[in-house]
C-alpha cells in the first residue's frame, strides 16, 4: 500500500513538457476541457475524446433515459465510473474508464432490471500537431466486454478511431472538433452482428472566468445503427477550485436519427495530477 | 500503432477467432436450414406402446376431439401412445397468435378430451411480443418427431425467434425449446415463455403454495403478479378433459402471472442486451381427467429427473357421503398442502378421488401435510400427515348428503326443463353458499361446476328420456325448486323441499303449463348470441347446450361461438331437436390482437364484439366455418364473412353489447372502442378522428364499419346494461342511423345467462318446421320484433293508408287520428308495473298497465292502452319507442358522455360523487362537474320478500326485473324520409 502511494505521487509530479505552441495551454489547470462527456453510447463509444492530454483520475455518474411511449417502452441506465488518464510524454496519453456500478432497467408492462459492473474502456492519444493556435491528435479505445450481469450470453467489443482537433480562438475561447469511425460487434454463440459507423463531434468552449467555463457541442452518428444515428446538441458547464478540482456536469441530447433516448447526463469530478501551470496562456510564436 | 492500442487489437483478434471457432448452437447465428437442438434431454420416460407419428391432417383425418378441439387440414399432428398435440399451421393463427404455429390441441392419447385453448411462444403482453412464425418445419429423426417454427416477434424483423416442439415415444407431454435473439441497437426487456390462452371459464391455474388462488392484476399491475414456481398447472374440470403442467429443464423454476383467461410463463425475465440471446426449455405436461393432480404428477416426475427432487405418492379413501358416488368436480376434492414454518398451508396438488372414494397424488417427499377434503365447496375433513415416502393417509369421513330426484312435465308430458335450486329461507342460505375450489362463481347451492355439464351451480338440466328422474346431490337442508317453459308458461315450483342426509332421494316433481295464448300470432322466439363448448370462455358439453335450448323452448337460435362456429349436429340428432328449434349457425367476431385503429392512436385497441349469421359450417376449418376475426375493423370483418360465403341480403351483421365492459385491455364494445360521446352527433364522415371510424369503409373492405343490421338493446339475463346498450341504439336512431334492436342472452353455459332469457319476439311467416332463413333474417333486420326477458309488448297504430303497423326500421305515415296502441301482457310470475313511452329517447309518459284479469284459470295481465298519436308527437318527424315491466332504478350520467353510468349505491337519496366506486377513498367531492371516474350502475334491489313478485320472478331470471322493448315506431309525417331529430 505504502509503495502504490509513492508510485501515485510520483506520477503526479511528473514534470509535462512546456509546449511552445498549440491550442493546449488552459486558462486553468483543474478545469476540464474538451468535449462535452456524456456518450450516447456503451462504454462512450463513439465519442469525442479532447486533444490535450493529462494526467488525472475522476469520478463520474450518470445516467441516460430514454421514454418512447407509444411503444410503451422506457429505459434507465445509470453507472458509476472511475476515470483516469496519464499524460504519456509531452503529446501522448492514456486513459481508461470503468463502469464500477451500473444499474439498468426496462421499463415496460412487464419490466426488468439489472445491478452489476459496467463496461471497462482503454485507449490512447497522440497529439501530432501543435502549431500556432491549432492542436491536432488521433485517439482511439476499446470497449471491453465485462458488463457480465448485462450481457448473458456474449461478449460485446467496441473499437472507434478518430481525428481531433482544437483551435484556439482566444485566450478564454477555444474550438474543437472530432471526425472519426467506430465499429462494434459481438463473439459468443449468437450473432456477431458487426457494425460500422461514423462519427462527427464539433463544438466550442467559453470561459469568461477561470473557474467556469462552459462548453457546447453537436454530435452527429452515421450509418452504425441507422442511416442517421443521431443528431444530438450537448452542453456542458465546467468548474474549477482554480488549481487541481475540476467538476462538470454534462448533457447530450439527441434531436433527430433513429436515437430514442430523451438524454444523457453526466456528472464528473477530477483531480488532476502534476505540478500547476500558470493561469495566462501564452501567446502563440508570432503573434 | 502504440503497444497498447496493437494489444487490444490482438487479444480481440484471438477471442473473436477462438470462439468463431465453436459449432453454431441451434438457430442463435441465424443460419439457413438451422435446427434446434433437441430439448430437455436428460428426461426419458419408459411405456410399452412406442408408437410415434407425425403427418399433416388431411379432410377426413383429424382424430381429435374435445369440447377445445379446433384442428383442422393442414395442421401438424403428433403422437405418441400417451398424447397427441397439433400445431397449427402458420396460415391459421388463433386468439392472440399473430400466425400460426403454436399449439392449438393438446389431448391425452384418446384424442377426444382436448382442453387447450391455445399455447404459443411471447415475451412480454404487448402486440409486438408475441411470436411471428414464417416457416414451419416437420422433423423425424430415430426416435423423435418434432416441429420447428421460426419468425420473429411481430412486426419486429429484428428480433428473430425459433422454437422446437417435440415429442417422443413413451413422452406424457411436449418438450419445447424456444431461442430468441435481440438483433435490435436497443435492450429489450424479455420473459421469452408460453402465452396460454385459456379465455375463461375453462382451465384453473395451480401453482405450488398458492393453490387455485391467483393475484389478481390489471395491465398497470401485472409486475406485481409475477411469481417464481417450481411448476405451473391448469385443471381442466369439464368431462372430459385434461389437465397441463408447464416444467422449465433450462431454469429451476417457471416465472409468469396465471389468470383464468391467460398466463404467460417462461424463463426468469430479464434485460436481453443488443446480439444478446435467450434460451428456454421446458417439459408440456399432459395429465389425463378433471384432476390438476394428473398433470402435477407428471411434473413431480419431471423435476424429479431434472432437479433430484424425490417425491411421493399420497393415498387415501374417502368413506361416508350417503352412497352416491365419488368423483365429481363438487361431490368431494382433496387438497394436500405443505405445512409452512408459521403454520400456513401452501397447496401442493388437488385431486378428485375415483368413485370408490380412493385418492392419490404426488408430492414432495420429506414434508408434513395437511389433507383437506372439500364436498359442495365446504371442508368437512382434515387430517395431517408426515410423509416420508409412499404414504397412507386412512380413511376420510365426508358427511352424509343429500339427494333430490327430479322430473318435470310440460303440459303432462315429461320435456326438457332447466330447474333452479334454491336455499327456502335466507338464514339457511350462507350454509350452502360457495364457489368450485374457491374460485368460482358463488352458488348456493353448489351442485356442479358452474360452467360445465349439468347440474352447474343450482341448476339442473332435467332429462326426460331418464324414466328415473334426474337425480342430484347436494347438502342437506330445505330447498325450493322453480323452473319455467320460456316466459311464456307458468311457473313450475316446489318449495320448502327437505332434503335429508340420508335415505333415498326426494322425488321433486314439477309440473309446468304453456301459455301460448301469450306469444303473439305470427311471432317465433329467437336468441341470436349464444355460446357452447366450443367457444373459447365455455366449457359446456354439446349435449347440456342443445337441452338447454330446448328446455328455453325457444323457436330460433343462431349459435354464435367466439371466433369459431359451430353446428350442433350430433346433439341435434340425438335428441330430434330439429323439429323444435331452427339453429342458424352463425360466428361472435371477437379481437384478441391489440392494434391502433389509426396511426396515431394514443392505445392499441380491438374493434368490439360483432355476431353474424348464417355462415357455412365446415366440420374440418380452422374456424369451424368463421373467419380469422383480428387486426381488422368491423367493415373488413365483414367483408372477411363475405368471401367465406355470408349473404348480406339473407343473414344478418350484430352490433353486440355496444358500451361498457372489457378485459385486459380489450373493449367488448365498438362504442368504446373509438370513443363514442353520446351528446354529440357522429362526424359525417371520416376525419381521422377515431369516433369517425363508425361509418368509414375501410381500405379493401366491402363494407362500411356502419353495415350492421342489429344491434343488442337487451344482453344478459340480468340486464345490469341495458340503460346504456338502449342510450346508444336512442342516440343513432335520433341521428337517422336506425338499427333493429335486439334482446338475448349472450349465454356461455347454465350459470350466468339463461339462454333465451331475454329473448327477440320476431313477426315473421316463418315456422319452425317451415324455416326460411332469408326471410325470417330479413324481419329480424327490419325491426318487426321486440326484446322481452318475461312481458309481451305489442305496439300498433295505423298508417295513412288504414293499415296496421307495427314497430320497424320503415318509417311510416301516420293516419289522421292514428293512436298509439299498447298491448302487455305476462305469465303470471312476471309482475308489470309500468308502460314507458319514449318520444326521440326522451320518456314522455309513464302508464299503469292495469289490474291482471283470470282468464281460464290462469292470470295474467291485459293492460291494453290507447293514447291518439297527435298527443305524443308533434308535426314533425320522431319516434317513439315502448318499455314495459319494472320501473327503472334512476341512474345518472356523471361522466357527461351521454349515457347514465352511476345509481345511487350508497342509498342516500342522492346520486352523487358518493356514489361513485372509484372515489370510494375521497373525502371531499372531485373537480366536476363532469367525473372521470364513474359507476356502477344500479339495477332493481335484490328482495327479501320471497313472497313478492320480484323474488318469484328472479327465481328463474337471475338477478333481473321484467323488461320488455320494442322497436321504434318511425313517425314520417310528410311522406318524403323519415328525418331523424338530431342529438340534444
Amino acid at each position: 500500500m505504502r509503495r502504490l502511494l509513492l508510485l501515485l505521487l510520483a506520477v503526479a509530479l511528473l514534470p509535462t513538457a512546456a509546449l511552445a505552441d498549440g491550442a493546449c495551454d488552459e486558462s486553468t489547470w483543474g478545469l476540464p476541457t474538451g468535449p462535452v462527456r456524456a456518450g450516447l453510447l456503451e462504454g462512450e463509444l463513439g465519442a469525442a475524446h479532447r486533444v490535450c492530454g493529462r494526467s488525472e483520475i475522476a469520478l463520474d455518474g450518470g445516467g441516460l433515459l430514454l421514454v418512447d411511449l407509444p411503444n410503451f417502452y422506457g429505459r434507465l441506465a445509470a453507472a458509476i465510473r472511475i476515470d483516469g488518464s496519464w499524460a504519456w510524454g509531452p503529446r501522448g496519453e492514456l486513459f481508461g474508464s470503468w463502469e464500477a456500478f451500473r444499474y439498468d432497467s426496462l421499463i415496460t408492462p412487464l419490466s426488468s432490471s439489472a445491478i452489476g459492473i459496467g463496461h471497462l474502456t482503454v485507449g490512447a492519444g497522440y497529439r501530432f500537431v501543435d502549431v500556432k493556435r491549432v492542436s491536432l491528435g488521433v485517439n482511439g479505445k476499446v470497449v471491453l466486454p465485462t458488463a457480465v450481469p448485462l450481457y448473458r450470453n456474449v461478449a460485446p467489443f467496441g473499437i472507434d478511431l478518430g481525428l481531433a482537433a482544437r483551435f484556439m480562438a482566444h485566450k478564454r475561447v477555444h474550438f474543437h472538433g472530432q471526425a472519426g469511425l467506430l465499429h462494434s460487434f459481438a463473439v459468443g454463440k449468437g450473432p456477431g452482428q458487426p457494425r460500422v459507423g461514423a462519427v462527427v463531434t464539433a463544438g466550442a468552449e467559453l470561459a469568461p472566468a477561470p473557474q467556469f467555463a462552459v462548453a457546447i457541442d453537436l454530435h452527429a452518428g452515421f450509418g452504425h445503427t441507422a442511416p442517421v444515428d443521431v443528431f444530438a446538441a450537448a452542453l456542458a458547464l465546467r468548474f474549477s477550485d482554480n488549481k487541481r478540482f475540476g467538476f462538470s456536469v454534462g448533457a447530450t441530447v439527441p434531436l433527430l436519427g433513429r436515437e430514442r433516448a430523451a438524454a444523457r447526463v453526466d456528472l464528473r469530478a477530477s483531480v488532476r495530477f502534476g505540478p500547476i501551470t500558470p493561469g495566462v496562456p501564452r501567446a502563440p510564436k508570432g503573434s | 500503432m502504440r503497444p497498447v492500442a496493437l494489444l487490444s487489437v490482438v487479444l480481440v483478434a484471438l477471442a473473436s477467432a477462438l470462439l468463431s471457432g465453436c459449432p453454431p448452437e441451434g438457430c442463435l447465428k441465424g443460419n439457413e436450414g438451422c435446427v434446434l437442438p433437441s430439448p430437455c434431454e436428460t428426461l426419458t420416460f419408459s411405456c410399452d406402446d412406442e408408437a410415434l407419428q407425425i403427418r399433416v391432417l388431411e379432410a377426413g383425418d383429424i382424430p381429435i376431439g374435445g369440447l377445445d378441439a379446433l384442428a383442422s387440414v393442414g395442421d401438424v399432428l403428433m403422437s405418441n401412445g400417451q398424447v397427441q398435440v397439433v400445431i397449427d399451421a402458420l396460415n391459421h393463427p388463433h386468439y392472440l397468435a399473430p400466425t400460426g404455429g403454436g399449439i392449438v390441441d393438446l389431448t391425452s392419447a384418446s384424442g377426444d378430451d382436448d382442453s387447450m385453448r391455445h399455447f404459443v411462444q411471447a415475451t412480454g403482453v404487448l402486440p409486438d411480443e408475441a411470436a411471428n412464425y414464417t416457416s414451419l418445419t416437420v422433423i423425424e429423426e430415430d426416435g423423435l418427431v418434432a416441429v420447428q417454427v421460426s419468425g420473429t416477434l411481430d412486426s419486429r424483423p429484428e428480433v428473430p425467434i425459433h422454437t422446437r416442439y417435440e415429442l417422443r415415444a413413451c413422452d406424457p407431454g411436449v418438450r419445447i425449446r424456444s431461442e430468441l435473439i435481440n438483433l435490435e441497437p436497443d435492450p429489450i426487456s424479455v420473459l421469452l415463455g408460453d402465452g396460454h390462452y385459456m379465455g375463461n371459464r375453462e382451465l384453473l391455474p395451480f401453482t405450488p403454495g398458492n393453490g387455485y388462488e391467483q393475484p389478481s392484476f390489471g395491465l398497470s399491475t401485472l409486475g406485481d403478479a409475477i411469481s417464481d414456481k417450481s411448476f405451473v398447472a391448469f385443471g381442466g374440470h369439464s368431462d372430459p378433459a385434461v389437465s397441463y403442467a408447464t416444467v422449465s429443464c433450462s431454469e429451476a423454476t417457471v416465472t409468469g402471472f396465471r389468470s383464468t383467461e391467460v398466463a404467460l410463463d417462461g424463463a426468469s425475465r430479464r434485460i436481453v442486451m443488443p446480439r444478446d440471446y435467450a434460451i428456454y426449455e421446458r417439459f408440456l405436461a399432459v395429465g389425463e381427467g378433471p384432476t390438476v393432480s394428473s398433470a402435477v404428477d407428471v411434473a413431480m416426475d419431471v423435476r424429479e429427473q431434472l432437479f433430484e427432487e424425490a417425491r411421493a405418492q399420497v393415498s387415501g379413501q374417502l368413506t361416508g357421503g350417503g352412497g352416491m358416488p365419488f368423483g365429481d368436480a363438487v361431490r368431494a376434492s382433496i387438497t394436500i398442502s405443505e405445512v409452512g414454518d408459521d403454520g400456513e398451508l401452501l397447496a401442493a396438488t388437488h385431486t378428485l378421488p375415483a368413485a370408490d372414494g380412493t385418492f392419490s397424488a404426488s408430492v414432495p417427499d420429506g414434508r408434513d401435510y395437511r389433507i383437506v377434503v372439500d364436498a359442495y365447496g365446504r371442508t368437512v375433513a382434515e387430517s395431517n400427515l408426515s410423509v416420508s415416502g409412499d404414504s397412507d393417509a386412512g380413511s376420510l369421513e365426508v358427511p352424509a348428503e343429500g339427494a333430490i330426484t327430479l322430473t318435470a312435465t310440460v303440459d303432462g308430458v315429461a320435456d326438457h326443463v332447466l330447474a333452479f335450486i334454491l336455499p327456502t329461507d335466507e338464514t339457511f342460505e350462507p350454509e350452502v353458499t360457495s364457489g368450485l375450489y374457491g374460485q368460482i362463481h358463488d352458488c348456493a347451492p353448489l351442485l356442479g361446476h358452474p360452467h360445465g355439464a349439468s347440474p352447474a351451480c343450482n341448476r339442473v338440466l332435467i332429462d326426460p328420456d331418464d324414466p328415473d328422474g334426474t337425480t342430484v346431490g347436494l347438502p342437506p337442508g330445505q330447498y325450493d325448486v322453480y323452473a319455467i317453459a320460456g316466459p311464456f308458461s307458468t311457473l313450475g315450483e316446489a318449495t320448502g323441499v327437505t332434503v335429508p342426509d340420508s335415505g333415498d332421494p326426494v322425488d321433486v316433481a314439477l309440473a309446468i303449463q304453456t301459455l301460448p295464448q301469450l306469444q303473439p300470432q305470427g311471432t317465433l322466439t329467437g336468441d341470436f348470441h349464444v355460446h357452447g363448448g366450443t367457444s373459447f370462455d365455455s366449457n359446456m358439453p354439446n349435449l347440456d347446450r342443445m337441452r338447454s335450448f330446448l328446455a328455453s323452448r325457444l323457436q330460433v337460435i343462431a349459435s354464435t361461438e367466439h371466433d369459431a362456429a359451430w353446428n350442433f349436429a350430433a346433439s341435434r340428432d340425438a335428441l330430434g331437436a330439429d323439429d323444435r328449434v331452427a339453429i342458424m349457425v352463425g360466428t361472435e367476431n371477437t379481437g384478441h390482437i391489440l392494434n391502433k385503429l389509426l396511426p396515431d392512436s394514443e392505445f392499441p385497441k380491438v374493434v368490439g364484439h360483432w355476431n353474424v349469421w348464417p355462415i357455412e359450417f365446415d366440420a374440418e376449418g380452422p374456424y369451424r366455418g368463421s373467419y380469422w376475426d383480428e387486426l381488422a375493423e368491423p367493415g373488413m370483418l365483414f367483408t372477411r364473412a363475405l368471401e367465406r360465403g355470408f349473404d348480406p341480403d339473407e343473414g344478418v351483421i350484430q352490433l353486440n353489447h355496444p358500451l361498457g365492459g372489457g378485459s385486459f385491455g380489450r373493449d367488448f364494445a365498438w362504442g368504446n372502442a373509438i370513443g363514442v360521446n353520446l351528446t354529440e352527433p357522429l362526424p359525417s364522415q371520416f376525419d381521422g378522428t377515431e369516433v369517425s371510424l363508425f361509418g368509414r369503409t375501410p381500405p379493401e373492405a366491402s363494407f362500411a364499419n356502419s353495415d350492421f343490421d342489429t344491434q343488442e338493446v337487451m344482453n344478459g339475463t340480468n340486464n345490469v346494461n341495458f340503460l346504456i346498450y338502449r342510450a346508444f341504439w336512442h342516440w343513432l336512431l335520433n341521428q337517422g342511423i336506425v338499427r333493429a334492436g335486439m334482446g338475448n342472452s349472450d349465454t356461455h353455459s347454465l350459470t350466468e345467462n339463461v339462454v333465451g332469457i331475454p329473448m327477440t319476439v320476431v313477426w315473421t311467416d316463418s315456422t319452425v318446421a317451415d324455416f326460411d332463413v332469408a326471410e325470417f333474417n330479413g324481419a329480424v333486420k327490419a325491426g318487426r320484433s321486440f326484446g322481452t326477458n318475461g312481458p309481451v309488448l305489442d305496439v300498433t297504430t295505423t298508417s295513412n293508408l288504414e293499415e296496421l303497423v307495427r314497430p320497424s326500421t320503415e318509417p311510416f305515415v301516420p293516419g289522421a287520428g292514428a293512436s298509439l296502441n299498447i298491448t302487455v301482457t305476462a305469465a303470471p310470475w312476471v309482475p308489470l308495473e309500468e308502460i314507458r313511452i319514449y318520444v326521440d329517447g326522451a320518456l314522455e309518459r309513464t302508464l299503469d298497465p292495469g289490474d291482471r284479469e283470470a282468464v281460464d284459470g290462469i292470470t295474467f295481465a291485459d293492460g291494453t292502452v290507447s293514447i291518439p298519436l297527435a298527443d305524443l308527437v308533434g308535426t314533425t318527424d320522431s319516434w317513439i319507442s315502448v318499455e314495459a315491466g319494472w320501473p327503472l332504478e334512476p341512474n345518472e350520467d356523471l361522466d357527461c358522455d351521454g349515457a347514465v353510468d352511476t345509481g345511487d349505491n350508497n342509498g342516500d337519496g342522492s346520486i352523487d360523487w358518493r356514489d361513485v366506486d372509484a372515489f370510494s377513498e375521497l373525502e371531499s367531492a372531485p373537480e366536476g362537474p363532469c367525473f372521470e371516474e364513474s359507476g356502477p350502475l344500479t339495477d332493481p334491489a335484490a328482495t327479501a320478500d320471497r313472497a313478492g313478485a320480484l323474488y318469484r320472478f328472479r327465481t328463474v331470471v337471475p338477478d333481473g326485473y321484467p323488461l320488455a322493448f320494442s322497436n321504434p315506431l318511425l313517425v314520417d309525417f310528410d311522406g318524403d324520409g323519415f328525418d331523424a331529430p338530431g342529438v340534444n
